[in-house]
């Protein structure tokens, strides 16, 4: 972002030599301290690019005589401004305050979707890009997704459309274990993969021979981000041969352009390196090989339409090729042509709906911001009447008051503008570690040039409403009556127009809050839920590899575990853990179960467990018993189940020593265990069966989960580093204490809830502030009157319960409407909502009091300093 | 170069050519920057010395070249900074001038 600003303001080679250096003089500093090199380099970042940009300024004032007059003009107009701001010092932190928070969450929501909603793709003639896939409707959603396609069908559809070109990839390959921590995803691609994408590789790249035949050493590409990380950006691994954790030899040929974006539909899949997507013989002529994904770059002369009905033509050829197969043994026929999907609309389709939420609720903050300091800024002008009408009355014209006026807002935006964005910096860092894996962004979520160029946009549109909509309401200025100090005839609107402007504040305010209040109680509302089985000083650790182990040596392994000192217990289990996965199952339900819907207990998982299982999870039985650790281990035929299971298979009598068939074998019910929740925290508990894992064909471990005596954290490394040692064939992909991986499984739910109670708490405060600023402004304007009332013999109490009681009426009516619109908008967060009714009252009211609260504070104070003023000096001001 | 063009240097390109020359082999940007503070105990803006060191590049008074790119740099190569011939000339040109006007000023 920096280079690339570095860049505009002067040439890319000093720009690079000047980002070099800051970055090397930073590492040297953080050597000492982090912190203060991180303060270090932004605070010449800074000075540097305001040197830079007053240097290209001053250049590029055409007419040096025309600048001097208009810059020493415009000086004039500034110097008054910051004049007349600093003689409002209440009014300047108001607005410079809420400009800041509106500003703060606009452009740190701004860089989070702009990568998913707005940053084109970085890809030549993106809009020529389709990829070839289907339309998924899915809860009523439409989401596109790619297809799977055969070389047979990619060379028909080449054939039909033989304007067009394809190229195909495939990322289900298995990372390559570069290190323990540095495990990149791997994609397959052919050799016309980065010309249909338009892209070069910044270094190197592949080579016709790369694509002749599988090799011994696989060439690879890799990406710019992972040769920064991985190899510290240094160019001399290009041609050299990298040694995995499995011996798999890799030979880097190129690096990628740091822009290079893989057409990934999930950050989860996105691979780092790019290696030849080479077809054996028989996969080249197998239709039902179906292992590419397929991008077609379509010439604008060839119409959408027209393509998709030449491949409808090519899927009819094929079908007279497709071989007699059984329905049940063969993927779906291809009858159905591909739809082509423009490029841009299949990556992060499921983010898209969420970016444009948040995006819509910044907007609206940002609004209601500017909205609040128009506000201040129109009360402020009644102030500034006197001077005003001097002006017009001196021959001042409506573009010099209305100079006169955009200097001072662009002043408060400016100043607003810069807090926000240092505060958009921590806001940034927070919702980056919250937020959920899996996003796919075209670009990373961080303040570059182009959230800059939105803040600079933002506040463009800022200096206009608060310029001209407080202008709007002088923009006939009365001169004779301002002069003298009387009211005009539009003050009365002008009061209604002020008590509009604090309703429609915390009607806002009030909708936001509710959004907010709701997502949090949901939130707490998951967190009290019992997961089923016991998380305390307990830990799980996710193993990868291992293939082919006998049940007897997963068997020991967790033995071993299990007899560390400071384990309570150990136990493994073949199926994901809090993954938001599901697994199946072998078991047959019996005759006389009931279905899923009827018994509302939805799926029923088959988990295979070692002994120790049951303890380390702290299941016990509710009901008969559990099966032994001798039974486990042989793999006898018994199992446990859930109490879901045993409701929806035996509604009418006792699940104990029924029988339960799998894999062409009887096993018998030996107890019943509480449901747990074993996808997610937030995700009901499915039905569980668990049967051992010596009984299983192919025995497999996935987690081994550890029950400590003491704290599961502090202990858990020692229980890594003993699986490494000793079972070499199995690596820890990730360990991780039970409670912590509870969290994980509902990190959307907590992404999601940071949103909505951040803006929530955002609109409040700016209600807040909104009320607090204008009451403050309308009890200046009252002194006079007040000094009268008191002069005349009011008390100080009756003083401010008269100012409360006119603005607190107006806070009542803002609530009612507040609550009204809340009422319908609350309807759409239902899908976001646990186990908790959109109308709940308690959330309701919690929201309504906060409000109250704030604007009963926001009122208060300047009604409490009206109470204390002496009426002498209230009656000789103005 | 004869003196006239010299004397058309200005007082911060002196300067920085100077502090290019205290640098010795390592004169880059931030070196330059440091020399002239500590040297000259002058706090002048980061930008304004890299935008001198570019302008004194393209007259041709100084050359410059770029190192190897580092980790360190975040994969970014360094561009260091060496006096041309004619900058040498220049700047002994004007240590004579300003020498001659000094002459018989001392006691100022």
């Amino acid at each position: 972002m920096l280079t690339r600003l570095l860049s505009w303001l002067t040439d890319a080679a000093l720009a690079d030599a000047m980002m070099s250096d800051l970055t090397s003089e930073r590492r040297r500093h953080a050597r000492k301290s982090p912190a203060l090199a991180a303060l270090w380099f932004w605070r010449t970042a800074i000075g540097l690019v305001g040197h830079l940009a007053a240097t290209r300024l001053r250049a590029r004032v055409s007419s040096p005589l025309e600048g001097a007059v208009s810059l020493a003009r415009g000086r004039g107009d500034l110097r008054h401004a910051i004049r007349s701001l600093r003689r409002a010092p209440w009014y300047s932190i108001a607005a410079v305050g809420v400009i800041a928070l509106g500003m703060a969450f606009a452009t740190t929501a701004f860089a989070v979707v702009d990568g998913v909603l707005f940053k084109p793709l970085p890809y030549r003639d993106p809009g020529e890009l389709y990829a070839a896939g289907r339309i998924i409707v899915r809860d009523g959603d439409a989401i596109p997704r790619f297809l799977m396609a055969s070389a047979i069908e990619v060379d028909a559809w080449a054939g039909a459309i033989p304007e067009a070109a394809f190229a195909t990839f495939n990322t289900s390959g298995a990372p390559l274990d570069l290190s323990a921590a540095e495990r990149p995803r791997v994609a397959t691609v052919d050799a016309a993969f980065l010309d249909v994408l338009g892209m070069t590789p910044l270094i190197g790249g592949f080579r016709p021979e790369h694509f002749e035949g599988p090799r011994d050493i696989r060439p690879a590409l890799i990406t710019h981000r992972l040769w920064q990380r991985a190899f510290g950006g240094d160019p001399s691994i290009v041609g050299r041969v990298v040694t995995d954790l499995e011996q798999q030899r890799v030979q880097v040929v190129g690096i990628l352009p740091r822009d290079f974006v893989f057409p990934a539909v999930s950050s989860r899949l996105v691979p780092e390196m790019l290696m030849p997507l080479v077809l054996d013989p028989d996969e080249r002529r197998d239709l039902r090989a179906r292992s590419q994904h397929v991008i077609a770059r379509l010439p604008a002369a060839v119409a959408e339409t027209a393509a998709e009905q030449r491949l409808a033509r090519a899927a009819a050829d094929l079908e007279r090729l497709w071989p007699a197969i059984p329905p049940s043994a063969a993927p779906a026929r291809p009858t159905q042509p591909p739809d082509l999907i423009p490029l841009r609309s299949i990556l992060s389709p499921d983010a898209r709906d969420v970016s444009w939420a948040v995006f819509a609720a910044s907007a609206f903050l940002m609004l209601l911001a500017c909205v609040n300091v128009s506000g201040l800024a129109g009360t402020r002008l009644q102030d500034r009447r006197h001077e005003l009408a001097m002006r017009r009355a001196l021959g001042g014209t409506t573009g010099d008051l209305l100079r006169v006026l955009a200097i001072e807002s662009s002043v408060i935006v400016i100043a607003g503008a810069a807090c926000g964005l240092l505060f958009a910096h921590f806001l940034l860092n927070v919702t980056l570690a919250l937020m959920p894996p899996g996003l796919m962004f075209l670009k990373p979520p961080v303040i570059d040039v182009r959230v800059l160029g939105f803040a600079v946009l933002a506040s463009a549109v800022c200096v206009a409403i608060v310029t001209l909509w407080p202008a709007w309401s002088t923009r006939r200025p009365q001169v004779a009556s301002a002069l003298t100090g009387t009211r005009g005839a539009s003050g009365r609107a002008r009061t209604n127009a002020r008590a509009v402007l604090i309703a429609a504040q915390v009607a806002l305010a009030l909708v936001m809050a509710v959004a907010g209040t709701l997502l949090a109680g949901s939130l707490l509302r998951v967190w009290r839920e019992n997961p089923g089985f016991n998380p305390d000083n307990a830990a799980t650790l996710l193993l990868n590899g291992g293939e082919g182990a006998s049940a007897a040596l997963i068997h020991d392994m967790v033995a071993t575990v299990r007899d560390t000192p400071g384990v309570a217990a150990a136990g493994g289990l073949s199926d994901a853990l809090l993954e938001n996965m599901r697994n199946g199952s072998p078991f047959e339900p019996p005759a006389g179960a009931l279905s899923g819907e009827a018994s509302d207990t939805g799926i029923i998982e088959g988990i295979s467990v070692t002994a120790g299982f049951f303890d380390a999870a702290g299941l016990r039985a509710i009901e008969g018993r559990l099966p032994t650790g001798a039974e486990l281990r042989r793999g006898d035929p018994v199992v446990a189940v859930s109490e879901r299971v045993a409701r929806q298979f035996w509604p009418r009598g006792s699940a104990l020593g029924q029988g339960l068939r799998a894999r062409d074998r009887l096993f018998t019910v030996v107890g019943v265990v509480p449901d747990a929740r074993y996808m997610a925290l937030d995700a009901k508990p499915d039905g569980a069966i668990y049967s051992s894992i010596a009984a299983d064909a192919r025995p497999s471990i996935r987690h081994v989960l550890v029950r400590f005596d003491g704290d599961a954290a502090v202990s858990l490394p020692r229980i890594v580093n003993l699986l490494s040692d000793r079972f070499p064939m199995y690596r820890v992909s990730r360990a991780q204490t039970l409670t912590a991986a509870l969290g994980e499984s509902i990190r959307h739910r907590r992404f999601q809830t940071w949103l909505f109670s951040s803006f929530g708490a955002a609109a409040v405060l700016l209600a807040g502030v909104g009320i607090l600023g204008v009451m403050a402004m309308t009890t200046g304007r009252r002194t006079r009157e007040v000094g009268i009332r008191v002069a005349v013999g009011a008390t100080r109490r009756e003083i401010v319960r008269l100012m409360m009681r006119e603005q607190l009426a107006t806070v009542a009516a803002g609530l009612l409407t507040g609550a009204l619109v809340a009422s319908w908008v609350v309807r759409f967060l239902q899908a976001y909502v646990y186990e908790l009714r959109i109308y709940d009252p308690g959330v309701w009211l919690t929201a309504i009091g906060t409000i109250l609260v704030t604007a009963v504070a926001g009122t208060a104070l300047p009604a409490w300093r009206a109470g204390r003023m002496d009426p002498v000096k209230a009656l000789r001001m103005d | 170069m004869n003196d006239t063009e010299t004397l058309a240097l200005g007082e911060f390109e002196q300067m920085v050519l100077l502090a290019v020359l205290q640098a010795g082999d390592d004169a880059y940007g931030m070196a330059v920057h440091a020399e002239l503070k500590r040297r000259a105990s002058r706090r002048v803006a980061l930008g304004a010395v890299y935008m001198t060191l570019d302008r004194l590049d393209k007259k041709g008074l100084l050359q410059s070249w770029t190192t190897e790119p580092t980790p360190e740099r975040g994969g970014r190569a360094k561009r260091c900074y060496g006096v041309t011939r004619n900058a040498r000339a220049a700047l002994r040109a004007s240590r004579r001038a300003l020498t001659n006007l000094w002459e018989g000023l001392e006691g100022i």
